[in-house]
């Protein structure tokens, strides 16, 4: 009996390590949002909007570039309808590794006045705005990317110098639906 | 002795004569001479006189480029999400009109449509169906194509985004043509048809393959200027597609993109629905020839189109009667490639057509055209 617990205890461990590893890998619902030492990054998606998947690499190397430096990333759902199981199903697809919040209210979208997915907004440790708008500009050029606006912004923050384009306006994306009633009316529009 | 038991007894005539030896011989060798010398001779006179035959027949008055896209606000004058007599729905194929400027508007929409018993999903479409309208011009016709995005229409279902437009038979700046349409506007641009050939159309705003797999596809056929060599009885679209769905929960489906990028469909289909056709196979009577105008619009996969029964006795590659090849039991696909497949159906029967990988049968690429000596014309 006495050779045999080794084993068990070897067993044991694998298993409690494979959970863990799961669990890692497992979509995680943030219930608030928690800057890091230097700040945090919101990016607005929907479940049903097909412009983030075209960012998602890029938006996975900034998370491993900035995520160590102190900034913390999120996803946010915004759109009305967002259910946590499509919520969860489409960010397991897009394979991020940060966290998402379900925001249920609209109350982050209009705070942040966020129309667009994907509109990112980095934030400084006290929540205060640094930049908006999009992640780039490649949806202008057929996916060519001529300017990395969150890139860039996160080079200067992270540089703790002003950033040099802290609102570029969103062309393109998905809106951000709260009220099914009226459609709403994004920038380019408004003319 | 066991070699000529090998050999089928009729052909041991024909292989004696072709064995060089005797007078018989001599005189096929001479013939085959003369037919190599007089093919070496044809080939010198094509050479230097510049473009062949069939170079003449795709590239004369050959448009390349057209003016500037017009992006605006204007709403459409009309509900129908499809108009023009250019178009159709798979696998009907209107005629080409007699004209050679073809107005067309194809609208995108977001709708909810049904795959099969019990699975519907909201798809974005063009002009509301899946795949999208048939467009079918001829060669050096000139296409004006009108197309809002009305997926500001539509918000219960999902919200309002880009799409844009690729056609495939089109040479144009695709920066330019093919740009993004914010939800609500309206694009509007023309191209001229320079090459014959069976094509596809799709939405190109990224991720191109979300938007693929939500059903944004479509065909367009540019007869050649001249028409096709042949003669047929009847004719049919068939746009091969895969779907990729999940189920959720409550019961409704969504679409798996991370299905789609491990290339594992749902479905496997014929014109948006799997096996379709073998619930309500397409018609044809015995004797007929029949010219299938056949589109692999994956995103992923390859066709190895077959018809069970029968042989294609002439196939044009892309839909170009440039490239002719005959005899031909399977033809081979890679996503957005096109066929026109001409056969004849031999006899009564059923005659089932296959992507012959088989395991998109078992996804839905299957479909059978049902012979009968009374069958009613389906057009």
């Amino acid at each position: 009996m006495r050779r045999v617990w080794p084993a068990w205890v070897a067993i044991l461990l694998v298993f409690l390590t494979g959970t863990i590893v799961v669990a890692k890998e497992k979509p995680h619902r943030a219930k608030s949002i928690i800057p890091g030492s230097k700040g945090a990054v919101l990016i607005f998606v929907a479940s049903l909007c097909p412009c983030t998947d075209a960012h998602r690499v890029m938006v996975d190397n900034l998370l491993e570039q900035a995520g160590p430096e102190g900034i913390k990333f999120y996803a946010v759902f915004s759109n009305l309808g967002e259910t946590e199981e499509r919520a969860e199903y489409f960010y397991r697809n897009l394979g991020w590794k940060m966290p998402y919040y379900l925001d249920s209210d609209g109350e982050l979208a209009k705070r942040y006045k966020a129309t667009r997915t994907p509109q990112t907004v980095a934030l400084d440790r006290a929540k205060k705005t640094l930049y908006t708008g999009p992640i780039d500009d490649s949806n202008l050029h057929q996916g060519r990317v001529e300017n990395a606006y969150l890139k860039n912004a996160l080079e200067d923050i992270l540089a703790g110098r002003p950033v040099r384009h802290p609102e570029v306006s969103q062309m393109g994306g998905c809106w951000i639906v709260r009220d099914t009633t009226s459609v709403p009316c994004p920038p380019e529009l408004q003319k | 002795m066991l070699e000529s038991q090998l050999q089928p007894k009729t052909y041991q005539k024909e292989l004696a004569m072709l064995s060089f030896k005797g007078h018989t011989s001599k005189i096929w060798a001479g013939l085959a001479g003369i037919v190599i010398l007089l093919g070496a001779l044809s080939l010198v006179i094509s050479g230097c006189g510049g473009e062949s035959k069939s170079e003449s027949l795709s590239l004369k008055d050959a448009v390349y480029g057209s003016p500037g896209a017009e992006l605006t606000m204007e709403k459409p004058a009309t509900s129908e999400l499809y108009s023009g007599p250019a178009l159709s729905l798979a696998p009907e194929v209107n005629p080409v009109p007699n004209t050679r400027v073809h107005e067309v508007r194809i609208d995108v929409t977001h709708s909810e449509v049904t795959v099969t018993d019990g699975v519907k999903f909201t798809a974005w479409t063009f002009g509301g169906t899946l795949p999208g309208p048939v467009l079918h011009v001829r060669q050096g016709d000139k296409v004006i194509f009108t197309m809002t995005n009305r997926s500001d229409q539509t918000i219960k279902l999902s919200p309002p985004m880009p799409h844009s437009i690729d056609f495939h038979a089109a040479m144009v700046n695709p920066a330019d043509k093919y740009r993004e349409v914010i939800a609500g506007a309206t694009i509007k641009f023309e191209w001229v048809a320079n090459y014959p050939g069976v094509y596809m159309y799709h939405c190109g705003t990224p991720a191109i393959l979300q938007h693929m797999i939500y059903g944004m596809v479509g065909m367009t056929i540019v007869d050649p200027k001249e028409g096709y060599p042949s003669k047929v009885d009847r004719e049919y679209a068939l746009i091969q597609n895969e779907l990729y769905l999940t189920k959720m929960k409550d019961g409704t489906y969504l679409v798996d993109m991370e299905g789609a990028r491990q290339k594992r469909a749902s479905y496997v289909t014929f014109n948006g629905m799997p096996a379709q056709y073998v619930k309500n196979p397409l018609k044809a009577k015995p004797g007929e020839r029949i010219r299938l105008y056949v589109l692999n619009a994956g995103p992923n996969g390859t066709s190895s189109f077959h018809v069970v029964g029968t042989l294609f006795d002439r196939v044009w590659f892309d839909g170009n009667p440039d490239n002719e090849t005959r005899g031909l039991q399977t033809v081979l696909l890679g996503a957005s490639n096109g066929a026109i497949v001409e056969f004849v159906i031999p006899e009564a029967g059923t005659y089932t057509f296959v992507d012959h990988e088989f395991a998109d049968v078992e996804l839905g690429a299957v479909g059978q055209i049902v012979a009968k000596p009374d069958q009613v014309a389906s057009k």
